[in-house]
């Protein structure tokens, strides 16, 4: 029965309830009728009354629309009766506002239409619109009665019970089936519950024929059914109970069999009595039921939700009591701790906890218990199954308060591998800082605007600043550099932008760098660029002051440049009175004399020879060398030295060739020049025993390349990177070669240097000779016409 | 006959020097530091002086110093005859009390020596 979807039968509502009251008026009309068929008392008092039901179930389910149906279906079953039309009227209005009075209370005080879902509003009902209600139509009726001289005052009694009661009953039997029809949700009948429903419904009516035809006149024996179809039908079950026990009831009552026969009126009360009671206990217990029954549900699917949640979780969870036993294992943690979640249950969990972190989770866990729906997350390590130990992260939250959970609740996950990459990179970070921190250099990373990202101890020692103060800022303004003029590098010329933009390491000695106090160190650096996926994120810079080795560099020179000249006045001894001596101031030699004294001047010139490419070295060491440039012709100073040399060419029958090309000037220094074109023309010819010694020059915009090539012994690869080195004498040579000073080469090529020239090896082979390249500065000048060499009161070096 | 004054400290090389301008009939005087040396210039006025600049008690450019601003001494010619290196400063004062002609000795025979004062005195 579904009375909720009637009015979308109609469109217009107006039709609607016009429909619903005509339906309704018939409705009670036919009931009033039939239940005024069994007054005794007096024709309008009934003990069967179903009309109030249905005025109540209608009110409470359309509302006050439906009052003219009611008041029109009560006017015309009592107009139709007995009486006139003023006392069917007022009968009328009292049965009208019964209805609107027990409706009022329910929807008021009873959950409404909803009054039978549960025990309270229930018993509400009963109260209120069976007790009371009910009085008003019981009040009103007799009243018009008595008025109307319907009824007499000794009948008073006996006609408003009857009245009263009917009116109750039918309010009990009647409400509760239209109600719990009107207002429940879909029916599911199932092939298993038909089955049940028909029998159980077949032993209910078989029983209470037995019991109302006078077989077993004991009116309880229909409890127990009507218990068990509420218990198993619900409402909606009992409802239909009542009503079918009612039936059978008064057919056998009325026939006068059953336990209720006494007197015609009194019979039917009883009946009635019963009926409401056996109502009311049905639908109590079938409401009482589906409350638990409802509750049971939500209880499952809640509990269902939260075994699903903690059992699919990754994490692993475990709820603990108070003192760590473990009283709940999700499934999970057999995959963390390899246990089963059985092993686990009723064990302490701190037992699983390594010793060493047994102390400070069982301080944490005591804190936690101390605090109610508190949260801690704390990392601790634990031994597995397999006595593997692994690290975990846990966070307990304290449920013990909570009466649902009782517990502690801790979720677990493994974080071993986590842990181990991170210590791992901290003891790797240690290590580098530590290391970092032990090394003696300076050193500095800055990102690729120069801002300074790192800087190691020794670093913020050496420059004075602290690392606070470094880090951050640029570190071209906080380091300013000065260059070997005290002039203050520019930043564009700074070794960091030329890193940055070439991309190439930068080593370099040359500079000072100024310290926090603005005193300044000579410092020699290391610029490397730092290159990830092909873009330069940065530079590192490793520096030293190299004070100390400045000062041990200038000492050296000192001692050199004083030692030489110590050794150069005896030297001018022995050499000034050998040559004396040879030149015949002494008298002629004796012959026998002639070949020793030969070899001390040979001696004596090599031992000047030395000591004066020691003074020279130590001179352009010291920076102490001064250097006149000038343009003078390269083919005349070429064939100057070349002129001078001829005669130890010739002794050795080498051939020493000088090849003439256009005319050129050099500007450099022509006394330096020419000692090192001596130098690298005089090492040809002493390492060539046969064959030629070329000379030739070329030029281009910026450089004359004067060329000097030999067929003499060449030179090992192995010793090209000793070539240029102070005091290098190549090991091949010495064994037969007459020894030079050593120096020959290195101060060729610095003297070169320091003109913008270079000396080169070029080409060298073992046994087939070697060539040379000097370079030095072409002269802007170019008409063949030249000045000589300022005019300077010094005589010329030589060699 | 021409005479010429050595001012030098280390007797072997001025006994040298001496040997080889009195072998070439020069009158020579002598002088083992620098006083001596400035006291017999100005009295013997010779024609030329081989001067040692590192002498002792007075150096030999505060020698030249001295010399030029006498009346005498302004015009005779120096051969200044050291082992030191000679640039920057030295350079600097050996030109400004001219004429005078520098030869490192280490670097140069006596004969040298000898060419450049005839060479000189010509």
């Amino acid at each position: 029965m579904k009375t909720q979807t009637k009015p979308k039968l109609f469109s217009n509502p107006k039709v609607e309830s016009l429909f619903l009251n005509l339906a309704i008026c018939l409705l009670y009309v036919v009931s009033g009728k039939i239940g005024l068929s069994f007054a005794t008392v007096n024709p309008s008092a009934t003990a069967i009354w179903p009309p109030t039901g249905i005025a109540l179930a209608s009110l409470l389910l359309f509302g006050n629309r439906v009052i003219p149906a009611i008041f029109v279906g009560a006017f015309v079953v009592n107009v139709t009766t007995a009486g006139t039309i003023g006392t069917s009227l007022g009968i009328a209005l009292g049965n009208t506002l019964e209805g609107y009075v027990g409706a009022y209370l329910i929807n008021r005080f009873a959950n409404g239409l909803h009054a039978f879902s549960t025990v309270n509003s229930i018993f509400k009902f009963f109260f209120f619109a069976s007790i009371i209600s009910t009085m008003v139509s019981a009040d009103i009726g007799l009243i018009m009665l008595l008025v109307s001289k319907l009824a007499s005052w000794k009948d008073f009694v006996p006609v408003w019970l009857t009245w009263w009661l009917g009116d109750m009953s039918g309010s009990l039997i009647i409400t509760p089936l239209f109600l719990v029809w009107g207002t429940s949700s879909r029916l599911n009948i199932y092939f298993r519950n038909t089955v049940h429903i028909l029998l159980t419904y077949f032993v209910l009516l078989l029983t209470t024929w037995i019991v109302f035809s006078g077989i077993l006149p004991y009116a309880y024996l229909c409890i127990p059914i009507a218990v068990w179809i509420a218990f198993w039908f619900g409402r909606r079950g009992a409802s239909i109970a009542t009503i079918l026990v009612a039936g059978i009831a008064i057919f056998c009552t009325l026939h006068g069999f059953g336990p209720f026969v006494i007197g015609p009126n009194q019979s039917l009360i009883f009946l009635q009595l019963f009926l409401g009671i056996l109502s009311l206990t049905s639908l109590t217990f079938a409401s009482l039921v589906h409350t638990i029954r409802k509750s049971e549900l939500t209880l499952a699917y809640r509990e269902a939700r939260f075994k699903a949640l903690i059992e699919k979780s990754f994490d692993a969870v475990v709820l603990i009591d108070a003192a760590s036993t473990i009283v709940y294992a999700s499934p999970s943690v057999t995959r963390v701790l390899g246990f089963a979640p059985e092993e686990l249950t009723g064990t302490i969990g701190f037992n699983l906890i390594t010793p060493e972190d047994r102390q400070y989770t069982m301080r944490e866990l005591a804190k936690l218990v101390l605090k109610p729906g508190g949260t801690v997350t704390i990392e601790y390590r634990v031994i597995r199954k397999n006595k593997q130990m692994i690290w975990v992260e846990a966070t307990g939250t304290n449920l013990l308060f909570d009466t649902k959970v009782n517990a502690v609740v801790v979720n677990f996950h493994d974080i071993t591998e986590e842990k181990e990459l991170q210590e791992k990179i901290l003891r790797e970070k240690t290590e580098d800082e530590a290391m970092l921190a032990s090394i003696g250099d300076g050193i500095i990373a800055t990102d690729n605007t120069g801002k300074i990202m790192m800087v190691n101890k020794s670093a913020c020692e050496i420059l004075g600043f602290t690392r606070r103060e470094l880090i951050g800022k640029s570190i071209t303004t906080m380091i300013p550099m000065e260059d070997e003029m005290n002039k203050l590098v520019p930043l564009e010329e700074r070794p960091i932008t030329k890193v940055l933009s070439k991309r190439r390491k930068i080593v370099t000695a040359r500079s000072s760098y100024l310290k926090k106090d603005k005193s300044k160190f000579p410092v020699r650096f290391t610029v490397t660029p730092i290159i990830i996926e092909g873009n330069v994120t940065g530079i590192i810079e490793v520096f030293q002051d190299i004070t100390r080795e400045k000062e041990i560099d200038r000492m050296k020179d000192e001692f050199i440049s004083m030692a030489s000249h110590e050794l150069r006045t005896p030297m001018t001894a022995i050499n000034g009175l050998l040559s004396m001596i040879f030149h015949g101031d002494y008298g002629p030699i004796n012959e026998k004399l002639q070949h020793p004294l030969d070899n001390v001047r040979i001696s004596a010139e090599r031992q000047i020879h030395l000591i004066n490419d020691l003074l020279d070295v130590s001179r352009l060491q010291t920076g102490r060398i001064e250097f006149t440039i000038t343009d003078f012709p390269i083919y005349q100073t070429l064939e100057e030295v070349v002129k001078a040399l001829m005669p130890i060419a010739q002794q050795k029958g080498l051939k020493l060739i000088l090849q003439k090309d256009e005319e050129i000037k050099a500007h450099a220094d022509i006394e330096w020049s020419k000692r090192i074109l001596n130098n690298l023309i005089g090492n040809s010819l002493k390492f060539t025993d046969k064959g030629t010694v070329a000379v030739s020059y070329s030029s281009d915009i910026n450089f004359i390349y004067i060329s000097v090539s030999d067929t003499g012994i060449g030179i090992d690869p192995n010793d090209l990177d000793k070539l240029f080195g102070r005091f290098q004498q190549l090991n091949g040579q010495i064994a037969n070669k007459p020894p030079g000073s050593g120096l020959g080469l290195f101060l060729s090529r610095e003297l070169s240097r320091k003109m913008e020239g270079d000396v080169k090896l070029v080409r060298s082979q073992i046994g087939k000779g070697s060539t040379f390249i000097f370079s030095l500065p072409k002269s802007s000048i170019n008409n063949s016409s030249f000045t000589t060499k300022k005019e300077i009161a010094f005589s010329s070096h030589t060699s | 006959m021409k005479k010429v004054l050595i001012i030098e400290d280390d007797s072997v090389l001025l006994n040298m020097y001496q040997d080889k301008f009195a072998l070439a009939s020069f009158t020579v005087i002598t002088a083992n530091d620098g006083e001596k040396g400035l006291t017999m210039a100005l009295s013997h006025q010779p024609d030329l002086i081989l001067l040692d600049l590192a002498l002792p008690k007075i150096k030999g450019t505060e020698i030249m110093k001295q010399l030029r601003v006498n009346d005498w001494g302004k015009n005779v010619p120096i051969i200044v005859l050291t082992n030191l290196n000679v640039d920057g400063k030295i350079l600097e004062a050996i030109t400004k009390y001219g004429p005078v002609y520098c030869l490192l000795k280490a670097n140069t025979t006596p004969e040298e020596v000898f060419a450049k004062a005839q060479e000189i005195l010509k």
